[in-house]
């Protein structure tokens, strides 16, 4: 199967990407208005600061699928060696490290939370690896950002070449 | 960049017009017209041969170094 162009592996990842977007779109919609129509309940309950940390965590996802779906678009249109990618992956490892702090400090409230439920043990496991795989992300994005970025220039180079 | 490139000198100097010698190096007339312009980032040593050939001359007519 063709990895770049059209009716490629790029067009399928876009499509599913797109479904994504959508579906966090409306968690970020939803899920702010739930918040802020039951406020008053979430804040009786032990789980009010997880839920707004994971609420806003929603939006540099929504960021995040974005950039995404301009990479594969471009892929999709054989335009490899896009500057734009460039800025693209560079918001795009913003967004994840802001997400991995964000579940880095979810995380630390729920190590400090002391009525923790058997529920709450695993979802808190559950969030130290979630934080670690987003700050891994972030990083790796950083690198691969730094190699694109090479890339362009000895493409630009090679085009200049008479 | 400190490299100049006076082809456009020395193709007024052989009364050749860019059509022309791009056909007759055989690369294309939008290359030409970047290394005319200082767009360029290389030349390749056949085409600065070819050029050579073309217009009678020596790399150091068509490249010159200016202190930037």
């Amino acid at each position: 199967m063709k990895v770049l162009g059209k009716k490629s592996l790029s067009t399928i990842i876009k499509i599913f990407l797109w479904v994504l977007f959508t579906v966090c779109l409306i968690v970020v919609i939803l899920g702010g208005v739930i918040l802020i129509k039951d406020f008053t309940f979430f804040k009786s309950t032990n789980t009010l600061k997880t839920l707004i940390i994971l609420y806003l965590s929603s939006w540099p996802a929504s960021i995040l699928i974005s950039q995404f779906i301009g990479i594969f678009k471009s892929l999709e249109n054989n335009n490899v060696f896009d500057k734009n990618n460039l800025k693209r992956l560079k918001v795009s490892y913003i967004s994840s490290i802001v997400m991995g702090l964000m579940y880095l400090i979810n995380s630390v409230i729920l190590f400090l939370n002391k009525e923790n439920e058997n529920w709450m043990i695993i979802y808190m496991l559950l969030t130290y690896i979630i934080t670690l795989v987003f700050l891994i992300f972030g990083v790796g994005l950083i690198v691969l950002s730094e190699i694109y970025k090479r890339a362009i220039k000895y493409k630009e180079e090679n085009d200049l070449t008479i | 960049m400190s490299i100049i490139v006076n082809l456009d000198v020395m193709m007024a100097k052989r009364k050749i017009s860019s059509q022309e010698l791009s056909e007759k190096i055989g690369i294309t007339p939008a290359n030409l017209s970047i290394l005319k312009t200082n767009k360029g980032k290389a030349i390749r040593f056949s085409t600065l041969d070819a050029i050579c050939k073309e217009l009678d001359c020596t790399p150091g007519d068509i490249l010159e170094y200016r202190k930037s």
